[in-house]
């Protein structure tokens, strides 16, 4: 077996035990995204390889002299491209932002240095993060490792196909309507998206305020579990992290399921969930009942209003949001205009791609005076219809299991001139966001065509602990997913 | 930047929640934030955070005394928000170049709106100085217009007699002076009434006020200016100001401006005009106290009730010259004498006090004339030595010795007869210059009072035709 192979729980104990070094690790890493990055195109930027091997050289020099270390020491990880990382460019995959390079690390990537995490370079997205194919990407799409005339699903379609590929163990993403959940799902990797709060968005470039939150990507639900450790907990810098303790989201205790309660929401299983999808969620189920939970059926009623909410309220806090790629300051200034409002215009028309400039147009339109009751205001009320079938939710479950896209990746180009298709592709991931609560998504087998299935596991707020144990129970038992083959 | 967040600065609540209850306003339980979407080069975000339909206070108003009476103003909201950067337009507009300053931005300021109160120039001024004094007694602004750190819009409409529905408003910006306000606001009342008076209408529009060329110009429309799309600010959670932190900032509030007048007038028996200059700035407000009670302290029960007011005349009139005669500030002149060594007051910065309060009881014990009081003042504003030890030093004491200055009376008396005898015949405004004279030939020196009983026993009764 390759270094590059292992997951985060195969690598920490490698690293403890002296199989091996940070800096072999680092070098297979390397030399598997020099392999397969022409295939798979999920890194805008990836840092000097000289820098990076020094780097993994000193971890190993730490662990050698016995000094305390970071969780995350010699680890390599990929960050995706709206996280500010310090004089490392962070174009939000769009060509507004080509030449930024940010001279402030987000709390999130500060966090994994201090953890010891060697940043191996940033990966691609759909442009702001509007997207769930990555297509919307400036630059170029990314290819799904398992079919490679497939979508790896978005917006962290970068940092998702990097994980499954093998080019790092452990990525960050951004999740705001499912951009973290949707792609795990589409690559056969963990996902997570933790509670609303728990992670600083300090730094974090904004698409929508009120629903973003950075989320973690692992081939194994251990790591993705130990990079939120790593990143979580409260930040002055962004007033809305909770100030909740971050408690070890990974117990050792409970390695069956027994006395848990775990509701399986009516509305997931609904005509447009393809068939496979839904067998494979059925399939794994099936394993969490014998793992000793009670399993029931619940109802999500508002489920059907989530999709117009959230577009609603996402691009409203996105049309103010984007306001300050103007030309003047920062980003892409236009060689073309004559006054101030050729400025403004023509800047955001050559720097923004037609998806953002679609957002922009219905954010704007949705906050317009006379339009914003009849929409945004109604979509916060739905926002909070939501929540509140969720919190009757939680008065008789643990947690929430259901598929995490109703479809497997699908081809690129099928959706890219359909938006609505497109945007129907995070049905079941946006209630989460609207409701602020922890989600993650876990690889539960593969579709008749061969393609991964994401398993969606749902907890109250700030009950990350049930839906990782969940998550770990199911995983144990149905054995550490497969990397792609063939690649 | 891309990533960065806001954070509020709780000191801003605190201050933004004492000048709503300094406005006898009522402050929101909870309060909240808002986006104000616009594009503008100095405004980086595109949007700005204030408080829209959750402002920090609502329904106050101010009680302000003009010419014996009393006008209420409205207040209608006090919210807190992020200032704008400075856009500064060349000079030159053929190089049509403009510079932002961007190092207002994000700094937090607290907006007060009032309600169409204001009736006319001597009211709107009448306000902004009350309101300003708050202002300053509260700590929330230096007051110093020019720096920006207080700025009034003016709102304006003017309505023909007898008319009860207001007529369109226009709003004048960049106001960087109680002068230019009342320029700008006489400037644009005249407008608007020509416009109507030539049967126009006046457009609702935001002004700027050119200074230089004293006129109101259209300021370029903002993009979108009709239509803000305001929304809840998702990076900032609503705050709450529960009674306890009301509480907390009550105690905490200063003495306001209008208290300590009644209060001056009633403890000290000064007159309302006094008790006004006395209480324009909080600085002015301790010295006159703290004078007052050194004085006190060092006459004990033979202080004269005319102390206090002597005092007040000392304060406005003699100090302030000085302060005016050198340019120099208040604070400059205390921090000057407390520096200048031991001071026999409590807190250290009581050297200026203590040393005015000598100087006014040597005044009042009749131990000084005024004018040589006045030298003995400047004197002991630029020396560190004990005021009891210049006055010798100076040879300023009064000449009281009743025998020499008799004999100086006669002097005088001789050396003038043709005015002695005018003065029999009936021109009794004469003594002054007998007085006059007398005190001439003391150096200023002679106890008027005193030079003036003598001269009347050496003259005899004056005429009285």
């Amino acid at each position: 077996m390759k270094l590059y192979e292992l997951t985060f729980s195969q690598i920490r104990a490698g690293l403890l035990e002296g199989d091996f070094s940070s800096r072999e690790l680092t070098e297979s890493v390397l030399d598997r995204v020099e392999r397969v990055e022409p295939t798979v195109s999920a890194f805008v930027t990836v840092r000097d390889r000289g820098e990076i091997l020094a780097e993994a050289a000193a971890a190993d020099a730490r662990r050698a002299a016995g000094k305390r270390q970071g969780a995350l020491c010699g680890v390599p990880v990929a960050v995706k491209d709206n996280i500010s990382t310090r004089g490392l460019a962070t174009t939000c995959g769009s060509r507004m932002l080509e030449s930024y390079v940010p001279p402030y690390d987000a709390t999130a990537v500060s966090r994994l240095r201090d953890a010891g995490a060697i940043l191996v370079g940033k990966t691609n997205m759909d442009e702001f993060a509007m997207g769930s194919s990555n297509e919307n990407s400036a630059f170029c799409a990314t290819h799904n490792p398992w079919d490679a005339g497939r979508v790896p699903g978005g917006s962290s379609g970068g940092s998702a196909a990097a994980v499954a590929a093998g080019e790092v163990p452990l990525a960050l993403g951004s999740d705001t309507g499912g951009s973290v959940r949707q792609p795990a799902g589409f690559c056969g990797v963990v996902g997570v998206k933790p509670t609303y709060g728990r992670v600083s968005r300090y730094g974090l470039v904004a698409f929508a305020s009120s629903l973003d939150q950075i989320g973690t990507m692992s081939r194994d639900v251990a790591g993705a579990a130990a990079l939120l450790e790593a990143i979580a907990g409260e930040d002055p810098r962004d007033s809305t992290t909770a100030a909740e303790p971050v408690p070890p989201f990974l117990s050792d205790a409970g390695v069956d399921l027994k006395g848990l309660a775990v509701g399986v929401p009516d509305e997931y299983f609904s005509d447009g969930l393809d068939p496979s999808v839904a067998e494979r969620v059925r399939d794994a189920l099936e394993i969490i009942r014998s793992l000793g939970a009670s399993v029931q059926t619940i109802s999500i009623p508002h489920l059907r209003f989530g999709i117009a909410a959230y577009y609603l309220v996402a691009d409203a806090e996105a049309s103010a949001n984007l306001a300050r790629y103007d030309g003047v300051k920062y980003g892409h200034r236009t060689d073309h205009a004559e006054d101030l409002d050729g400025l403004y215009r023509m800047s955001r028309s050559e720097g923004f791609g037609a998806e953002v400039k679609r957002r922009i147009m219905m954010g704007t339109y949705a906050l317009s005076a006379g339009y914003y009751d009849q929409y945004y205001l109604k979509a916060q009320k739905v926002r909070t219809l939501l929540a509140r079938d969720f919190e009757k939710a939680f008065e008789s479950v643990d947690v929430l299991v259901a598929p995490t896209s109703p479809t497997t990746a699908f081809a690129l180009g099928e959706r890219v001139h359909d938006p609505v298709s497109m945007y129907l592709s995070d049905v079941y991931t946006v209630p989460v966001n609207l409701a602020g609560l922890p989600a993650l998504s876990v690889p539960c087998g593969l579709s008749t065509s061969g393609l991964p299935v994401g398993l969606q596991i749902v907890a109250d707020k700030f009950r990350e602990p049930v839906m990782f144990r969940v998550a770990r129970a199911y995983e144990r038992a149905a054995g550490v997913f497969p990397a792609p083959p063939g690649l | 930047m891309p990533g960065a967040l806001p954070v509020l600065n709780e000191a801003v609540v605190d201050l933004a929640t004492a000048v709503a209850l300094a406005l006898n306003a009522s402050v929101a339980d909870k309060a909240g934030f808002a986006r104000k979407n616009y594009f503008y080069p100095d405004l980086p975000k595109g949007y700005q955070i204030t408080q829209h339909a959750e402002p920090l206070a609502r329904d106050g108003h101010l009680d302000i005394e003009l010419e014996g009476r009393i006008l209420r103003v409205g207040i209608h909201q006090i919210h807190i928000e992020e200032d704008a950067g400075k856009s500064v337009h060349s000079g030159h507009s053929d190089s049509g170049s403009s510079l932002i300053d961007m190092n207002r931005c994000g700094v937090p300021l607290v907006e007060i709106v009032t309600h169409p109160d204001l009736r006319d120039i001597d009211e709107a001024d009448a306000f902004l100085n009350e309101l300003r004094r708050i202002l300053v007694c509260l700590g929330v602004t230096s007051g110093e217009m020019h720096e920006g750190s207080l700025r009034f819009d003016t709102n304006i409409s003017v309505r023909p007699r007898g008319a009860t529905e207001m007529g369109a408003r226009t709003e004048i910006k960049n106001l960087n002076s109680f002068r230019a306000v009342r320029k700008a606001l006489a400037y644009e009342a005249d407008r608007q009434s020509r416009v109507l008076r030539d049967g126009g209408k006046v457009v609702h529009e935001t002004l700027l006020w050119d200074g230089s060329r004293e006129r109101a110009v259209p300021m370029r429309s903002k993009e979108g200016a009709s239509d803000y799309r305001y929304f809840p600010e998702p990076d900032l959670v609503d705050f709450e100001i529960d009674g306890r932190r009301l509480e907390r900032v009550r105690e905490s509030m200063p003495e306001l401006p209008g208290a300590a007048r009644r209060r001056l007038v009633e403890v000290y028996a000064i007159p309302e005009y006094d008790a006004f200059v006395l209480t324009a700035e909080p600085s002015m407000l301790r010295l006159y106290e703290s004078t007052v009670g050194a004085l006190l302290r060092r006459l004990g029960p033979d202080a004269p009730p005319r102390a206090a007011k002597t005092v007040s005349n000392w304060v406005m009139v003699v100090l302030a010259g000085h302060l005016n005669e050198r340019g120099i500030t208040l604070a400059e002149l205390s921090a000057r004498a407390a520096s200048r060594g031991p001071t026999d007051g409590q807190d250290g910065t009581s050297a200026l006090p203590s040393r005015l309060a000598d100087v006014i009881a040597l005044r009042l014990l009749g131990e000084v004339s005024e004018p040589a009081a006045r030298r003995l003042f400047e004197a002991a504003m630029e020396s560190t030595r004990p005021v009891d030890e210049l006055v010798e030093t100076l040879d300023l004491r009064t000449v009281s010795d009743e025998d020499a200055l008799r004999s100086l009376v006669r002097e005088v008396l001789a050396a003038h007869p043709d005015e002695v005898a005018r003065y029999h015949t009936g021109t009794m405004k004469l003594m002054r210059f007998f007085v006059g004279q007398v005190l001439g030939r003391t150096g200023g020196k002679a106890d008027p009072e005193l030079a003036t009983r003598i001269l009347l026993e050496e003259l005899g009764p004056g005429g009285t035709t």
